[in-house]
């Protein structure tokens, strides 16, 4: 039976409920149904720059109370709008339904003055950027003043994982941009909910004012050719692939800043020292589950092949899949708020696994006898990863064997994000070279999927980017010679 | 009637034996010898009467193929089965489309075709253990190898992932392929029909494509050239060069390495870039170049009976073309063709097929469902039905859980088959297609027995097409230029 799902088109406030296109969603159970943006585009569009004043009557600190505010708000047992985004994530998404709610319940981790705080003081260097101009005095005599101002942003959202739209706001509201939400169809109702939230919390506010969220289908050029244009657009983040970026990079031209956030594959780097004793690894296996199947394993920072230093001879990779078995026998005991293991496992992958799982001189695949449903661990026993590495997922991790660990380093590339290493004195040896090599974050063996908000995304700085960097140069001809003047006025 | 009260006869058409280099000892059994049936006796036979046929055929091949065939076996062994009672038994035995490509793609990188071979091996009940191997120096050469000692004649597809299938057909299978093939000419009940090739039929043959490789396309046109066109040199190819597996292999290996985003990571020889470009540039070339060649056979061939067989989307751009010039009515009106496959760089308008005869002079147009990995058709009757013919046996699967659907009503799945023509390899194999199929209710064209209904769909087409945004790097979203890497 189809469902029908309304998504409103919110306009700075307003709330546009005017449904006349049907989209057919990922779950293939339910339709979603719109408005149609086109119709609605020059409401949607701010061609006035200096409509972003309104956001400098407030102070850092307001924001940061309103975003508190807003995250003691999303209450998955007394918000409508964000349990109903809940029940439909987790009819379109792949995550379990105990991993999802524990992303549901979690809103104040994100929107939590602490954590905040921390990411402000992290990645700006503290709010005076965002809240005046700072002063330093150069070398030429000059005073230069900086300031970081908001910008009009379109953000083509990820829907894999419902932290997306939650750091999407914070950032936004942070950086006091004007912003407008393309909503994916895969995660079509969380931003939608949290701005909806803030209409029914502060209808006046500001910020509230500066929401827009509103799903077309993307690469819809009737919409899209109007949207992406300097006058209104001065920053797009686009996240996704190819596919998602590629209708938009038509529509570049100087005076759009695009930030990309593209698709990430992440791995681990297993050094020689887990084979020190039996319950070394014991435990590195449990790190290395935690690194592959949390979050079961939807994200880009989820290991997917994971480079284990055995050796590969005979003797190497019987080590090597002495350590697959204990990595998957550790996957099952993992909690089951980070992990539970996929609601459907991707039928192209289990064909693949299906098709090697007889090959064992090549592959030896360890699962339950009753299928794939609980993940697997593939070891190649050829030391090379799998043909289908690209199609990894629910919770299904590729080991494979090196003589050295360096030797790796050569499958690294600009898709490589989240290493995760064990020992930490093989990281603090090889992170120079895995940083050139393409990897982008790197952290201890089991701590992928607990990736801090106050550190860089995928090497760049996407909130120092959402930024509009102002230098104000202020130069008295006393101290500051201008160029008109002769030598002989200033020597 | 039940399976065990079903004999099955001996072929009766000498003429159609068919048989393979002596040492391998493989000639048409009973079972693939129902493809001499004709239309009427194959799809007048009542569902019980086909199950019961299917069912005994089935066990025969099961039990003939398990013991020989290791990947097989291995397979039954795990889900524990020993021999087959139901027609649905066979399921969990059925291959998935990567079964014939579950090599690692570094054997072709490092020409470790003697592991290749025993890979391949295991998938034949031809021997292939005494071959040596070491010699080759590419896919092609391994192929030649294979064809020159063993009665082998794989056919090797591109595959969606680019990694390439072989499957391993033997003369005797490439025979019973073509033999089926040519079946969609004759008739059912009242319909006109004839038998094309051989004996029957010889017409000179227009096939817009390269002559040589070991595609599925390309086996045809060898059998069309020797059995349907008068002479070899009456068989008229848009190209008479070959199309190389290693540059398949190649471009195909080009497109993994974007997807994982290891491009950087290939390398290539002069000779290597040079020969993949010029590859590239030859399909690039291809749809424009057909015009020209359309023209060209009008003007050789005007007024005389022919068989065209052509992607839908040539035939059309070379009518739009033909159009222009103001030529109608080319052929004779007794020729006949075969349009198939949409094409992507063209939408079809919906006379497309009146304005493509208006052209030809051709009215009589072969319409069926098949694919490289089976033997045969399932040819479209005049209510635009596909219908399975005894010797496949049908299977919906759930898309996600593989679980069979119910052999009965209407109902939409992943389609699979059992193929009990070929003897040398398993015939259980399960598409990529979402398919309808209607069970029960018989079709008003006559023909008796299951068919498929509606429109036929990639299951991975849906997928990509839709607008799925994740942080996760997946195959369909990293998909980028090859001229960096061309140069």
């Amino acid at each position: 039976m189809t469902t029908y799902v309304k998504i409103p088109l919110i306009i700075r406030g307003e709330i546009i409920e005017d449904y006349d296109i049907e989209h057919r969603d990922r779950s293939g159970e339910s339709t979603l149904l719109t408005p149609d943006v086109s119709k609605y585009s020059a409401q949607l569009l701010s061609d006035n720059s200096q409509s972003l004043m309104d956001l400098y009557d407030i102070s850092y600190d307001d924001i940061v109370e309103f975003l508190c505010a807003l995250g003691q708000r999303l209450d998955l047992d007394h918000n409508p709008y964000w349990r109903e985004a809940f029940e439909q994530s987790k009819r379109i998404s792949n995550l379990s339904d105990a991993v999802m709610e524990f992303y549901y319940r979690g809103a104040t981790r994100v929107f939590n003055k602490a954590a905040i705080d921390e990411i402000v003081e992290n990645r700006l260097g503290g709010s005076r950027y965002l809240e005046s101009w700072v002063s330093h005095k150069l070398i030429d005599g000059r005073t230069l003043s900086l300031r970081a101002l908001g910008a009009r942003a379109i953000h083509v959202i990820a829907g894999n994982l419902p932290g997306v739209a939650m750091s999407t706001v914070m950032r936004s509201a942070l950086t006091r941009s004007d912003t407008i939400i393309k909503l994916p169809s895969n995660d079509p109702l969380t931003a939608l909910a949290i701005v909806r939230t803030m209409i029914d919390m502060a209808p006046d506010h500001p910020l509230t004012k500066h929401f827009s969220a509103a799903y077309w289908k993307g690469g819809d050029e009737k919409v899209e050719e109007k949207i992406y244009q300097p006058q209104f657009i001065e920053k797009i983040v686009a996240w996704g692939g190819l596919n998602s970026v590629k209708h938009i990079t038509k529509y570049l031209q100087p005076g759009i800043d695009l930030i990309t956030l593209d698709p990430k594959s992440s791995t681990s780097l297993i050094g020689s020292e887990v084979f020190s004793s039996e319950s070394t690894m014991r435990e590195v296996a449990r790190r290395a589950a935690a690194d592959m199947g949390g979050l079961d394993q939807e994200a880009c920072l989820n290991a997917r092949v994971m480079y284990l230093e055995s050796g590969t001879d005979a003797e190497g990779i019987e080590r090597a899949n002495k350590f697959g078995k204990y990595l998957y026998e550790a996957l099952q005991q993992l909690p089951s708020t980070i992990s539970n293991g996929p609601k459907r496992f991707d039928p192209a992958l289990k064909a693949e696994i299906n098709s090697v799982i007889d090959l064992a001189d090549w592959y030896r695949v360890y699962a339950d006898e009753q299928g794939l449903e609980k993940g697997a661990v593939i070891v190649s026993q050829l030391g090379e990863a799998v043909d289908f590495s690209a199609l990894l997922s629910g919770r299904v991790g590729n080991i494979v064997p090196v003589d050295a660990i360096d030797d790796a380093l050569d499958n690294f590339s600009a898709y490589t994000q989240t290493v995760g290493i064990y020992p930490d004195s093989l990281k603090t040896r090889i992170r120079t070279r895995a940083a050139l090599c393409g990897g982008q974050m790197i952290t201890s063996l089991g701590y992928a999927t607990r990736a801090s908000g106050a550190g860089p995304q995928d090497a760049i700085e996407p909130i120092r980017r959402m930024c509009k960097w102002i230098a104000d140069s202020t130069c008295d001809p006393l101290s500051v010679p201008g160029p008109w003047m002769h030598p002989s006025e200033y020597s | 009637m039940t399976a065990d009260d079903v004999v099955i006869q001996p072929a009766l058409f000498e003429y159609f034996r068919l048989e393979v280099g002596e040492e391998n000892n493989v000639v048409e059994d009973a079972i693939s010898a129902y493809i001499h049936k004709s239309w009427d006796e194959l799809f007048g036979m009542e569902r019980g009467e086909i199950e019961a046929f299917q069912l005994q055929a089935l066990k025969t091949r099961f039990d003939s193929l398990a013991p020989g065939l290791k990947r097989l076996k291995s397979k039954a062994d795990r889900a524990k089965i020993a021999s087959i009672h139901t027609l649905t038994d066979v399921v969990p035995l059925l291959f998935d489309h990567t079964e014939y490509k579950s090599y690692p793609l570094s054997l072709l990188e490092k020409n470790r075709f003697d592991l290749l071979t025993r890979w391949f091996d295991d998938l034949t009940s031809v021997d292939l253990s005494g071959i040596s191997v070491a010699h080759c120096g590419g896919i092609d050469e391994w192929l030649d190898t294979l064809e020159s000692h063993t009665a082998l004649r794989p056919n090797h597809t591109t595959g969606t992932s680019g990694k390439l299938s072989f499957i391993p057909r033997t003369t005797l299978e490439r025979d019973l392929y073509f033999k089926a093939y040519t079946k969609n000419y004759e008739g059912f009940g009242e319909q006109p029909g004839f038998k094309l090739g051989g004996d029957g039929v010889r017409v000179p043959v227009i096939y817009p494509s390269v002559r040589h490789g070991r595609y599925i396309a390309q086996t045809l046109i060898g059998m069309l050239a020797e059995q349907v066109a008068p002479s070899p040199d009456q068989l008229y190819t848009q190209s008479s060069g070959s199309l190389s597996a290693d540059l398949a292999s190649l471009a195909g290996r080009i497109r993994v390495a974007q997807a994982k985003g290891e491009l950087s990571n290939l390398h290539l020889s002069d000779a290597m870039r040079a020969k993949m470009r010029a590859y590239f540039e030859e399909l690039e070339r291809r749809p424009e170049e057909m015009s020209a060649f359309f023209e060209s056979m009008a003007r050789e061939l005007q007024g005389e009976r022919v068989f065209v067989i052509s992607q839908a989307s040539y035939l059309f751009k070379a009518t739009l073309k033909a159009e222009e010039l103001g030529m109608s009515n080319i052929f004779s009106a007794d020729s006949f063709g075969s349009a198939g496959g949409g094409g992507k760089d063209i939408i079809l308008p919906d006379d497309w097929k009146q304005r493509v005869s208006a052209f030809t002079g051709i009215n009589q147009w072969a319409s069926s469902y098949a694919m490289t990995e089976i033997t045969g058709t399932m040819p479209m009757c005049e209510f635009g039905h596909y219908h399975i013919q005894p010797l496949h046996i049908p299977f919906l699967l759930d898309p996600n859980s593989g679980e069979c659907l119910p052999r009965n009503g209407r109902r939409t799945g992943r389609f699979a088959f059992y193929d009990l023509m070929p003897q040398t390899y398993w015939g259980g194999f399960i598409t990529g297609d979402e398919v309808t199929i209607e069970w029960d209710s018989p079709c008003p064209c006559g023909r008796k027995g299951a068919y498929a209904v509606g429109q036929i769909e990639r299951y991975s087409s849906k997928v990509t097409g839709d607008d799925k945004i994740t942080c996760a790097a997946t195959v369909d979203n990293t998909d980028a230029s090859l001229q960096a890497l061309l140069g």
